[in-house]
């Protein structure tokens, strides 16, 4: 839904906090809570600045290009598939750029038939 | 006679058991019994009519149903889980309940043990211990209290009180076995507020130390099993809700714009459903009073074919009087025979749970909410419209419901619900800035954040940037322990930046100046342009309701309907000559944060007035509440005997050491001006604009800001100038160049930490 909320870049080990946070006996890799079972990655937060319907942001997706390749990743599973979305939109926006080339020299095409003097 | 019966009474008193009930068999004993109960046993004075009167309708509601099964469950059990919906009365009965059934007698007899119950919201706490201290027929701030963030209304004889959860995490701070209370009720828990999950985790520990205390956690419906298993397979006990069944229509496609289908499923409503009142789910105060003047123009034009409506807006910074008009009826057809009128409630999502309006029929829901959201990768905490949860969802249709079968429109597809919408909303605590949890969290003594027993742990991000700032502002020392500095910044009931700027003011020579400005920040006075044309602690003289964006008015230019322009843009020029008149009078050119000590000057100048207030802008309830405000931080300022002194008025240091001793709390919330044109945060480069309600009267280099709002465009709100080499000076742990991104502010840094160097190099040659 919308864009995502900045780089999402992790805060790396130079960081005071994330040493701080290992000298409190976390372990990299690992999540806290009283098993370590909690979640590693934070919340994403999307920025929505329109009044487009829910499920309405989806469909736009397709016929606009200049879409992020992957505007919404709901959950862990599906960011790990987001380099193969990325190869996969990339391909598709492509496709989608011959494709809006084409209808534009088939929309040429008619406009010529349309108003070609030998028509008139 | 009477005499007679008097001695009977105090007979019955000192009589055992098996005899008693053998009076009172006897029909002797049933008056005794009558005259013993119409005293209150909390204050000692004879029952009023009122008293009996809610009593016959306290008894009404679900929860008595299963009075003796709780107070059953209650004695067996250390813990328990309470589900039940907002309207089974769990919030003013249980309470109660449990404060007729518990012993809260002391050793000593002055004293007695507390109950306490959490509220997530303050107006909340506030509005139910009134009415409760009502039911029970006792003075408010005597028996039953309550007690809120800046507020405390209780005293030595309060046995209940109400209370915000995280005023009793404050509390454990100073009582960690938290021993004044005998049963803790969590009420709400479903809203999974920070303070709520910090305090279970704590809660989970107290209870192993104390195994004469008790803890009922109350809740709607949802994740009541989730409760269950963290607190150890406590019992679950279910008050039904009176809910009638709800149908739910989905929308066959995506909406193109959700507010127009809102607007226009209203409409529909009106005109084709019977009689009942309809609630709106929107995002925000601005989108509210747009769809409020649209529904009623739309009506409008409609004309005598259907019924008149009432409009009403809800939202959380409305003033109270205006938030009553929800619970006014509907209004009576035009004449007598004609359609039937129609009351339209357009609400956030604090009509969700948290509010219950009766005579509701047909609830629209878009899907949406605005929801707090944190990332500790951009350290950005910001409201943001976000889709709403299933649980969430669930929870509107159910408001259809309440007194007779109801109808929801959800305006997304039956899809849309089941793969958009993820089940729970996330908890607070994994949405938010743990700055300030972390500090209480330490001071309470809990040194293993890591194995926290955390209902929903948050990332460790989260905490490492908690870990962060708290350690640049020095109340963490580089072993992550407490500092003495941090120990004093933990009791006050603010973010850590601005107790840091408290604490350390008196070394600026400006703590009182400090404590107004602290003071007029706490209180909501952020100046900012709300719907972009008002200044909020200034008033608007037709009244805030009245704003009206600037969009909005282009729109109804265009519509060019002269009619309704005529109405609606004078309260908006008006509007609009207030803030400026405001800032002229008040706005201090080098800050946003110097000209909220203006308007604090002048209110105590001018003798705190009423009707002063109102001539200038400004608003008298929010100065008011900033006074009150200051002085709780006054007083915890003498605790810790730190100084209240100011700078000669005179001198040409005063604002600079203002603006130092801000720095020094806010030296990681700054922004540089870059040749471009644009400002860019210090260290996270975000670029952000200074939002357009500031007083300065130029673009400074470098700016400390309060707030970072995001929008389309992102904004820094409430900002002061500040200078380069007060940087250096005041945080060169924080702008030590090894850390830092290679940027523009980088190499201004540079310059300015040679010129030091260079300053420093001739005065020693000097000597």
């Amino acid at each position: 839904m919308g864009e995502a909320l900045g780089s999402s870049t992790a805060i790396d080990s130079s960081n005071i906090g994330f040493q701080l946070l290992k000298k409190h006996g976390w372990k990299e890799g690992s999540g806290l809570g009283v098993s370590e079972q909690g979640r590693l990655e934070p919340v994403q937060a999307y920025v929505k600045n329109n009044k487009k319907g829910l499920g309405a942001e989806k469909k736009r997706k397709t016929p606009k290009p200049s879409d992020p390749p992957d505007s919404k990743p709901k959950n862990d599973e599906e960011q790990k598939t987001t380099k193969k979305t990325k190869a996969l939109s990339k391909r598709m926006r492509k496709m989608q750029e011959r494709e809006k080339q084409m209808q534009e020299k088939e929309f040429e095409r008619a406009f010529f038939r349309e108003f070609w003097p030998d028509n008139v | 006679m009477g005499t007679e019966r008097k001695r009977k009474v105090s007979l019955f008193d000192v009589v055992d058991e098996p005899s008693a009930k053998i009076a009172k068999s006897n029909g002797l004993g049933l008056t005794g019994m009558n005259a013993n109960s119409s005293i209150n046993k909390w204050n000692g004075r004879p029952y009023s009519q009122r008293y009996y009167d809610i009593l016959e309708k306290r008894k009404t509601l679900p929860v008595w149903q299963q009075k003796e099964e709780f107070l059953q469950v209650l004695r067996a059990n250390q813990t328990l889980v309470l589900v039940g919906e907002t309207g089974s009365g769990k919030t003013t009965q249980i309470p109660q309940f449990v404060l007729d059934a518990v012993d809260i007698e002391t050793p000593d007899k002055r004293r007695k043990m507390m109950i306490a119950c959490t509220q997530p919201r303050r107006v909340a706490a506030m509005s139910v211990s009134r009415r409760v201290a009502e039911e029970m027929d006792v003075t408010i701030g005597e028996e039953v209290g309550y007690s809120i963030r800046f507020e405390d209304c209780s005293s030595a004889r309060t046995v209940l009180k109400y209370l915000t959860d995280g005023m009793l995490l404050r509390e454990a701070m100073t009582d960690p076995l938290l021993e004044r209370y005998k049963v803790i009720i969590l009420d709400e828990a479903h809203e999974r507020t920070l303070a709520t999950d910090v305090l279970f985790g704590l809660l989970k520990e107290v209870l192993k130390n104390r195994p004469d205390l008790k803890l009922v956690v109350m809740s709607a419906t949802l994740e009541a099993e989730k409760f269950q298993g963290y607190f150890n397979g406590a019992p679950l006990m279910k008050v039904p809700g009176r809910l009638h069944p709800v149908e739910i229509f989905y929308t066959q496609e995506p909406e193109r714009d959700y507010l127009e289908a809102a607007i226009r499923t209203v409409v529909q409503i009106h005109m084709c459903e019977p009689p009942g009142d309809i609630l709106v789910f929107l995002t925000g105060e601005e989108e509210i009073e747009d769809a409020c003047r649209k529904i009623t123009k739309e009506v409008g034009n409609m004309g005598d074919q259907v019924g008149p409506v009432k409009v009403v807006p809800l939202y959380s910074t409305l003033p109270p009087a205006m938030q009553q008009k929800i619970f006014e009826p509907a209004p009576p057809p035009v004449k007598e025979g004609g359609p039937p009128g129609r009351k339209i409630v357009v609400s956030t999502n604090i009509a969700e749970t948290s509010l219950t309006i009766d005579g509701i029929v047909y609830v629209i829901d878009p899907g949406f909410s605005k929801q707090k959201v944190y990332n500790p990768r951009v350290r950005v905490e910001s409201l943001l419209v976000s889709p709403i949860s299933k649980a969430s969802a669930h929870q509107r249709s159910g408001r259809a419901g309440r007194t007779q079968p109801g109808k929801c429109f959800r305006l997304y597809t039956e899809k849309s619900f089941n793969n958009d919408l993820q089940p729970q909303t996330y908890p607070e605590i994994l949405r938010s800035n743990l700055a300030n949890t972390v500090l209480i969290l330490k001071k309470l003594g809990i040194d293993d954040l890591v194995h926290f027993d955390f209902m929903d742990p948050p990332a460790p991000e989260t905490l490492m940037r908690a870990l962060e700032v708290l350690n640049y502002l020095g109340a963490l020392d580089d072993e992550g322990n407490l500092t003495k500095l941090g120990e004093i910044m933990s009791e006050f009931p603010l973010d850590p930046q601005m107790s840091k700027m408290l604490v350390v003011s008196s070394e600026f020579n400006c703590s009182n100046e400090i404590l107004s400005v602290a003071a007029m920040l706490s209180a909501g006075m952020c100046l900012r342009l709300s719907s972009a044309t008002v200044l909020s602690g200034f008033h608007a003289p037709v009244g805030m309701h009245h704003r009206i964006s600037k969009q909005v008015l282009m729109q109804i230019v265009s519509v060019s309907q002269y009619s309704l322009m005529k109405q609606m843009v004078s309260p908006c020029l008006e509007a609009q000559k207030a803030a400026d008149e405001a800032k002229a009078r008040f706005g201090h050119i080098d800050g946003d944060h110097l000209t909220l000590l203006n308007v604090y000057h002048a209110y105590k100048q001018n003798n705190e007035d009423q009707s002063w207030c109102y001539e200038n802008f400004i608003n008298h309830r929010a100065l008011k509440a900033a006074d009150n405000v200051r002085q709780q931080l006054v007083r915890i300022m003498s605790r810790f005997n730190l100084k209240l002194c100011s700078t000669d008025f005179n001198s040409r240091d005063y604002y600079v050491n203002i603006r130092k001793a801000m720095l020094a709390g806010y030296f990681m919330q700054v922004a540089h001006l870059e040749r471009t044109g644009h400002y860019l945060t210090v260290k996270d480069n975000q670029v952000v604009h200074l939002h357009p309600s500031n007083c300065l009267d130029h673009k400074p280099e470098w700016v400390i800001y309060n707030e970072y709002v995001l929008t389309s465009r992102n904004f820094i709100r409430t900002v002061t100038d500040i200078r380069g080499e007060w940087l250096v000076d005041v945080a060169p742990h924080y702008y030590d160049l090894e850390n830092f991104p290679q940027c523009e502010a980088k190499r201004v840094l540079e310059k300015l930490y040679r010129k030091k160097e260079k300053d420093r190099e001739e005065s020693r040659n000097r000597r």
